[in-house]
């Protein structure tokens, strides 16, 4: 090997460490290509923007998503606490729950067992839909149960109306059937609404 | 100019305890001249309550900070558009707004009225001019906007950021006018109820009425959702939030009461149910004035907490015993006067739609109030949200859908089989084939595929309909098919206004099943570094940042990042986020900084940038990229609904008013040139 081919070869071997030392010390940037990345100025006045730390792979994972959307933000919003921590950029606590969830997550709590933990420590409204277990079944059942309730007394109500009015039919009531006797009409609109029937049959 | 608003509210208190004890008195009956007392009461209450917002609004352009209330809403650097908007942006102003428009509402309700339904409307002054007399009450006892300060500060404190808004300007004022115009068909309820006049009469004097009630529900509630996605940076436009509840609860029951109104009007049924969902539709916009101003359950729309939630519940109970109270002893005079005759006809379809409208309704209250019910009962307060209302209600929703395309396939009284097979072919068709190309294409998820094959059997009915329709117009009159279409409609306004409402309602659905797609990403980028986000429907998006700039505008100072957009490597434009830090005349810091989205609308998906933060002060950027499919179908639909809604109320089109008649089991057939 020449000594432009040991330079030339020892400058790609740096190059390709220095590009792999780069990315293992960018994981958390959310798999960006560092296209022309150039170096970050200082903003002309800093106080006006929320500062924030760098955003790394976990705030991506899906599976810390998943457990952050089933519990509320401590801090009054009503969000839960990925919707706040990525919304509310003036809030202090959800990126602290955030990190208490990513905590516990690397100390290897499943997702159930972090759930419990918030729960012991925060109570059972740190879930953004409770438990369905005792008085929380009646908050999932009412509704349906209702409803279904309302629904079959109707549908049995007319069903039995239904057959009053056959009996009544068939004894020689007047009855609700196909025929024009209980049309209030004109000839002229009669014949204008058999002419309709017949094109809609078409 | 407070002095004179001050005045006039008292004088208005004063002319509504009038109007409202003389309408009840019934002393009218005997004397003319105390009827037409009524009447003048409603107007001069209207001109007490504008001069009252007049004096509030030259208070606020005039920026006279010795008022509490403009002192604690406006600044000097507040652009104009807001000062005036900022009239509604608090509690106190937002109840003066609240009872002119009522007060102006009530007054083109006895102006606009027809003399046919002269005898109701005494009562109808004596029912709105209460409504009035309390909510002037707690402006005068609890929440006055004239209340003066005991020194003059030199600035303001400005308008919440997320305040200065093209949406917070209309949003608000368009859901009060729907939950303020409920009062007009709530007035002739109670007076159907108090005059015994229980004919279908009280319904034909407020159809209009509920139609423009409805109109500004739907519209208040779409602008709603839009203002929250522009504005509130978190990508969605629905949170399950108990005053977004509380704006859908009315919506719900008034869209029951249109169906089942229908029933009453062509079949004379349904009497007593109409009377109930009037009278449940106005204490429903009392109970989300209640939430949203007691501070009883927690959000993040709330006014400040304060007393005036007891008078708002005070008068829920109150209203609610006296309005039940007097339907119960009608109760006798409401039989229906024909009976349902099958269960397979049009009448059954609505009586299902509504029951499944009020049951959303009713699960929707539910869910807002079982916090405070599980509080009374364990002892521990419970969060419900979205996961909770989502689960309760999608497959009601569903059901809603199916629906909503089932019920004009059905013939009124009975349907026979011929009539069945003939109506749901094709619609039925139409839903299979969208949900086979879903599969095919890959979609497997229950819920988004259930909403959007639903959809599909709804346009199928629509289509069918408005292509029976002008068909039968076209070989009878021999016009073109566009023509026919046009024609249709103008004819019957009402029918093929409410088959357009169906579509819009079938384009939100399928945006809702859409939003369940969406894909999110958190990025922290440099000057020129990029990163790839794939959208559900499979697109790169390569998102290159540029750098942030830094100015000042109007009363804040913006922090602009950038981003270029690439999708599937082909440049497609620029796009940017903001954060805004608002400051006063004495360039002090108004609230935190606030952000400002930056959204790319496509029909497919939209983009949304949230710029979050800056690292240690420098360019390089936090930023949050949001993919949302179909989200402008939300906004399309929305204005399909309003179109139609507007085509139904539209003056004309129904031809001469008839008394209701019997119409043939079987069939539901236009008599073609019936009407001209």
């Amino acid at each position: 090997m020449n000594r432009r081919a040991f330079v030339g070869s020892a400058a790609a071997l740096v190059s390709a460490v220095s590009v792999g030392w780069s990315q293992e010390q960018a994981p958390g940037r959310g798999g960006q290509q560092a296209r022309g990345g150039g170096d970050a100025g200082r903003l002309y006045n800093p106080n006006v923007v929320q500062q924030r730390p760098r955003s790394t792979d976990a705030d991506n994972d899906e599976y810390i998503k998943n457990i952050e959307k089933q519990m509320r933000c401590t801090c009054g919003c009503n969000l839960d606490i990925y919707t706040c921590r990525t919304t509310d950029f003036t809030c202090t606590t959800s990126p602290a729950l955030h990190r208490e969830v990513l905590a516990l997550h690397e100390a290897g709590l499943s997702a159930e067992e972090i759930l419990e933990d918030f729960m012991d420590r925060y109570g059972d409204d740190i879930l953004m839909a409770p438990k369905p277990e005792g008085f929380n079944l009646a908050g999932y059942l009412v509704p349906g149960a209702l409803i279904t309730l309302v629904g079959v007394a109707l549908t049995w109500s007319l069903y039995r109306r239904q057959a009053v009015l056959s009996t009544a039919g068939a004894g020689g009531g007047s009855g609700g059937g196909g025929g024009s006797e209980g049309i209030e009409a004109t000839p002229d609109e009669l014949e204008r609404l058999q002419v309709a029937i017949r094109e809609s049959d078409r | 100019m407070t002095l004179l608003g001050h005045f006039a509210l008292w004088a208005g208190w004063l002319i509504a305890l009038w109007a409202g004890v003389l309408a009840f008195s019934g002393k009218w009956q005997r004397r003319p001249e105390l009827r037409a007392s009524l009447t003048g009461a409603v107007y001069a209450v209207f001109g007490c309550m504008v001069v009252a917002s007049l004096a509030l609004w030259y208070g606020l352009v005039t920026h006279d900070f010795n008022i509490e209330y403009v002192a604690s809403y406006t600044s000097r650097t507040l652009p104009e558009y807001f000062v005036f908007s900022a009239f509604w942006a608090g509690q106190k102003g937002s109840l003066l707004l609240w009872v002119v428009v009522l007060s102006l509402f009530a007054a083109m309700a006895q102006f606009m009225t027809s003399r046919r339904y002269a005898d109701l409307l005494p009562w109808v002054a004596g029912v709105t001019m209460i409504v009035a007399f309390f909510f002037i009450t707690v402006m005068l006892f609890s929440a006055n906007p004239f209340e003066r300060l005991a020194f003059t500060p030199p600035d303001g404190r400005g308008l919440n950021p997320q305040l200065q808004n093209l949406g917070m300007m209309i949003h608000p004022p368009m859901l009060y006018l729907g939950y303020i115009s409920v009062t007009i068909p709530f007035a002739f309820a109670i007076a159907a109820l108090m005059s015994g006049k229980l004919d279908a009469g009280w319904i034909r004097a407020i159809r209009k009425w509920t139609l423009l009630s409805w109109l500004f529900l739907s519209a208040g509630v779409v602008l709603g959702m839009w203002w929250a996605y522009v504005e509130l940076g978190w990508g969605g436009y629905w949170a399950w939030d108990p005053v977004e509840n509380a704006s859908i609860l009315p919506w719900l029951t008034m869209t029951a009461f249109l169906h089942s109104v229908m029933i009453q009007e062509k079949r004379g049924m349904l009497k007593r149910w109409n009377l109930m969902l009037i009278i449940g539709t106005f204490l429903l916009t009392i109970f989300g004035t209640f939430i949203t101003r007691s501070g009883v359950i927690a959000s993040v729309h709330s006014f400040t907490q304060s007393s005036v939630g007891y008078y708002f519940l005070a008068f829920l109970v109150l209203t609610g015993v006296l309005s039940f109270t007097l339907l119960y002893t009608r109760w006798d005079g409401l039989k229906a006067d024909v009976e349902l005759e099958s269960m397979v006809s049009r009448e059954a379809a609505f009586l299902f739609n509504n029951l499944i409208l009020v049951g959303i309704a009713f699960s929707v209250l539910w869910g807002t109030l079982f916090p405070i019910l599980s509080e009374l009962v364990q002892g521990t307060k419970v969060t419900v949200g979205p996961p909770f209302f989502n689960k309760v209600n999608v497959p009601l929703g569903l059901a809603l859908l199916a629906l909503t395309g089932i019920g004009p396939l059905i013939a009124w009284r009975k349907a026979s089989i011929n009539n069945l097979k003939r109506q749901f072919f094709l619609p039925v068709a139409s839903g299979l084939v969208v949900v086979a190309v879903l599969v095919v294409l890959g979609m497997r998820d229950l819920y988004p595929l259930m909403a959007i094959g639903l959809a599909g059997f709804v346009a199928g009915t629509v289509v069918q309909e408005f292509y029976r329709g002008s068909r039968a117009r076209h070989r009878i009159h021999g016009e073109s098919h566009p023509v026919a279409v046009l024609r249709l409609i103008g004819r019957n306004r009402r029918r093929y206004g409410g088959y357009i409402v169906h579509v819009g309602i079938l384009l939100l659905f399928v945006a809702f099943a859409g939003y369940s797609f969406r894909v999110d990403k958190e990025a922290t980028l440099l000057p020129g570094e990029s990163v790839d986000v794939v959208s559900p429907f499979g697109h790169t998006y390569t998102l290159t940042h540029l750098g942030v700039s830094q100015y000042e505008y109007l009363n804040r100072f913006v922090s602009q990042a950038t981003v270029e957009i690439e999708k599937d490597g082909v440049p497609i434009g620029r796009l940017s986020s903001e954060k805004r830090q608002h400051i006063n005349s004495l360039r002090e810091f108004e609230f935190q900084p606030s952000t400002e989205v930056g959204i790319r609308y496509t029909l497919q998906e939209d983009l949304y940038i949230v710029y979050a933060g800056s690292v240690e002060g420098t360019e390089e950027a936090v930023y949050r990229f949001t993919i949302n499919p179909l989200v402008v179908w939300v906004w399309i639909g929305g204005v399909v609904l309003i179109v139609g809604g507007i085509i139904t109320m539209w003056p004309g089109g129904y031809g001469p008013v008839r008394e209701r008649r019997p119409v043939q089991a079987g069939y539901e057939a236009e008599l073609v040139g019936s009407r001209t």
